[in-house]
């Protein structure tokens, strides 16, 4: 039996999963929720999401509407970011031996 | 697309950017794997909305719906509000037509920019003055309408969600979190449309602007007088209320028609079909087309017909009326199936809070079933019941009427639930009307039976349960072929048992007729179904010879159809378990025999038969429908009945 150590970057991402992601898109949204998933060509689940818009000026809805559980592709893509963790540490956490790919995020943990 | 990163982002500055991170980990993964949290799965993950998808992304903009900035306190020619105010009601008549909310009044802007144009805040220094431009026509006139509208659409929404009938069945309930001004009283709103009425006398406008701006804010008035009217308390006023509100839609429709916006009119601007993008409401819609203004006028002119027929109900004090009125409506194509408000509004109005039609108790409908099935009032069933009660314990009635009660509300109320639930309904109640009829008949099975009007009674009460039954099975079988239920195979089996269930009604009343005194209103009802239902199964009789060129089935074959078909026909017995018809009809064996018999009739001639029924049913106009416990329907029964022909 073997077993298959995941890449580095593959087992920082998945450090991320069920921590609050807010992704910009390219068309003036800003979509929040729990990093629920994501596959090879960057298409990005997120659950319990709510859906705000920047722009147009007419369309601006600051105060967010609940939309659930979406995926984003990457072609809309602007940015990605994470709530409230240092990634930085976290790499290191993983560069010191502590992840091995065990399917789900919280094993990095462990 | 630019963003303004100067605001305060959703959820704060406590994030990082981790975009590189991704782009590093996605590349570095085994192509086709996924990474996903513990618990969720693939099929969880197919169950995501993608963004970015128009149909299933409510909130993108696509490239033809950008456009410009909607301001709300835009001055506007009066036209110009003429057409918002009638396209806003075509909006408000596509809710009622099935819509949601979000796809119809919603995408009226102003309903969301309300506190934008309130005269008492607006700044009247940050206005553009426009003398062919009254911005009053926008902060007063406009925005009283749009109030009225909003409120309109409350009340309406109150009736509809009290579960006569179904949320995203019959309608739409969805309010995406939107107010429909359910805190303002509609007193307020009464008297914002005022204000209008007298600002519009005195603003600097054209004598016609001024007319046509006036009979529009005059019929939302009048609407919004109807809608919130409190049937059950204030039924008397319904009648002048609908008088008024006639004719303001009369002299809405007989102005000029009111032109389109020019092109570029901010006017164009005051409705967003993609509203729903920024609504609470994540379900991507589909924009739908608004009928012209004229179909709208036709629509209103139906809806204020539907409140006069029920208003006509309302003052008719007979059951008849209701089974009738409901009847023609359910059998004829001259009547549409009117909107779902006003099919919960004749539902609510007929039985409610224990109540018939707001005046009568429940025992009122007892008393009626009686009267107008079998000649005899309640109070007299009751007295014959108890002087020939032989049974030690004492007789209990009240069951059997709580029963009678239940299953007459049901039965009525169904004329007004959507074709399909109807049917459903109907089903169910053949069984209620059995066992009704099992609870009857136990009852006669107590008395002495010495005296012949005691026997006579025992004989007969059990067997008005089976009239209404009947009934109700007749319509399911013919309601099958409004609704296209039917594949060819089974059409002549369903005339056929359609002729059966009449053949059986006919016996009833005939025995009903032979019973009852021959100068009664009861005795002319029954002579009426009588000769109606003898020209019903001659017509299905031939229909049946006609369509039988379509069997192609084997017998088995057609035995199961007819067994999956009509399945709401049969119980299982007990003790035996055995399953057997609730009606006492010929079993579906016969019916190939029955079948060969027609055709090698030497004298049977479907087109005969068809004249001989057209001769039936014209031959009812002798019967004075004067003569009825329901005139006014039953002239219109002749006419829906009689006219085709």
């Amino acid at each position: 039996m073997t077993t298959t150590v995941d890449p580095k970057p593959v087992q920082e991402l998945k450090n991320l999963l069920r921590e609050t992601l807010r992704i910009t898109t390219s068309d003036g949204r800003i979509f929040l929720g729990t990093f629920a998933g994501t596959d090879s060509q960057l298409n990005v689940l997120l659950a319990n999401t709510d859906e705000f818009r920047l722009s147009p000026p007419d369309s601006v809805n600051l105060d967010g509407r609940y939309v659930g559980l979406v995926m984003i592709p990457r072609r809309l893509v602007v940015k990605i970011e994470v709530h409230g963790r240092n990634v930085s540490e976290n790499r290191m956490r993983v560069a010191g031996g502590g992840g091995i790919g065990g399917g789900v995020g919280e094993s990095a943990y462990v | 697309m630019d963003i303004d990163y100067y605001v305060d982002l959703p959820g704060g500055d406590n994030f990082e950017d981790v975009t590189e991170l991704f782009v590093e980990g996605a590349s570095q993964m085994m192509p086709g794997s996924v990474i996903m949290s513990e618990g969720f799965t693939l099929m969880d993950a197919m169950s995501a909305f993608e963004i970015g998808e128009p149909r299933m992304d409510s909130g993108m903009i696509l490239e033809q719906a950008d456009r410009p900035t909607f301001e709300p306190l835009t001055p506007l020619l009066p036209q110009e509000i003429c057409w918002i105010l009638d396209t806003s009601l075509s909006c408000e008549m596509e809710w009622h037509n099935g819509n949601t909310l979000s796809q119809t009044v919603f995408t009226l802007l102003y309903t969301h920019h309300l506190g934008d144009i309130d005269p008492d805040l607006v700044m009247q220094d940050k206005v553009f003055e426009d003398p062919q431009r009254p911005i009053g026509l926008v902060t007063i006139v406009l925005r009283a309408a749009v109030l009225g509208l909003l409120k309109c659409c409350d009340f309406a929404w109150r009736e509809l969600s009290q579960g006569k009938v179904h949320d995203t069945e019959d309608w739409q309930s969805e309010k995406c979190d939107i107010s429909l001004m359910e805190g303002v009283p509609a007193e307020h709103a009464i008297w914002k449309l005022d204000e209008a009425c007298t600002y519009l006398r005195h603003a600097p406008i054209s004598i016609q602007d001024r007319d046509a701006l006036c009979d529009r804010i005059l019929l939302r008035k009048a609407l919004l007088e109807v809608y919130r009217l409190n049937l059950s308390e204030h039924k008397d006023m319904l009648r002048p209320l609908l008088v008024i509100a006639r004719n303001a839609l009369h002299r809405v429709r007989s102005l000029p028609p009111t032109p389109n916006p020019a092109p570029g009119s901010h006017a164009l601007l005051a409705f967003d079909p993609y509203i729903t993008r920024r609504l609470h409401n994540f379900i991507p819609m589909r924009i739908i087309d608004l009928g012209s203004t004229e179909t709208t006028w036709i629509q209103l002119g139906e809806l204020l017909q539907s409140w006069e027929d029920l208003d006509r109900l309302l003052n008719s004090h007979s059951l008849s009326a209701w089974e009738i009125g409901g009847s023609v409506r359910a059998w004829s194509t001259k009547y549409k199936l009117p909107v779902p408000f006003i099919r919960s509004l004749f539902q609510t109005s007929f039985f409610e809070r224990n109540h018939v039609l707001s005046q009568h108790p429940a025992l009122w409908l007892v008393d009626r079933f009686f009267l107008e099935t079998l000649g005899m009032s309640h109070h007299l069933v009751q007295y014959t019941l108890q002087r020939a009660w032989a049974s030690p314990g004492p007789m209990n009635l009240k069951e059997i009427e709580r029963n009678l009660i239940k299953i007459l509300v049901q039965h009525v109320r169904s004329f007004w639930f959507n074709p399909p639930r109807r049917r459903r309904c109907l089903m169910k109640l053949v069984l209620e009307w059995q066992t009704l009829h099992d609870a009857l008949q136990s009852l006669t099975f107590n008395l002495l039976g010495g005296e012949p009007h005691v026997a006579e009674l025992a004989l007969m009460l059990p067997k008005t349960a089976t009239l209404w039954q009947l009934s109700a099975a007749r319509e399911i079988i013919l309601s099958g072929f409004q609704q296209d239920l039917y594949a060819p195979h089974e059409r002549p089996i369903s005339y056929w048992y359609t002729a059966q269930v009449i053949e059986l009604q006919l016996t009833l009343l005939d025995e009903f007729k032979s019973r009852v005194r021959k100068d009664s209103i009861t005795f002319a009802e029954l002579r009426f179904q009588s000769e109606f239902l003898i020209a019903l199964q001659m017509l299905s009789v031939a229909l049946c010879a006609i369509t039988s060129k379509s069997l192609t089935l084997s017998s088995e074959r057609m035995a199961l159809n007819f067994r999956r078909r009509y399945k709401w026909l049969f119980v299982q017995s007990f003790p035996d378990n055995i399953e057997e018809m609730l009606i006492p009809l010929p079993p579906f064996e016969n019916f190939e025999r029955h079948i060969s018999e027609l055709k090698s009739g030497i004298h049977f001639s479907p087109r005969d038969v068809v004249q001989h029924a057209k001769q039936l049913l014209n031959g009812l106009c002798h019967i004075n429908p004067e003569e009825s416990w329901a005139p006014k329907e039953a002239r219109e029964r002749l006419e829906v009945l009689v006219c085709p022909l």
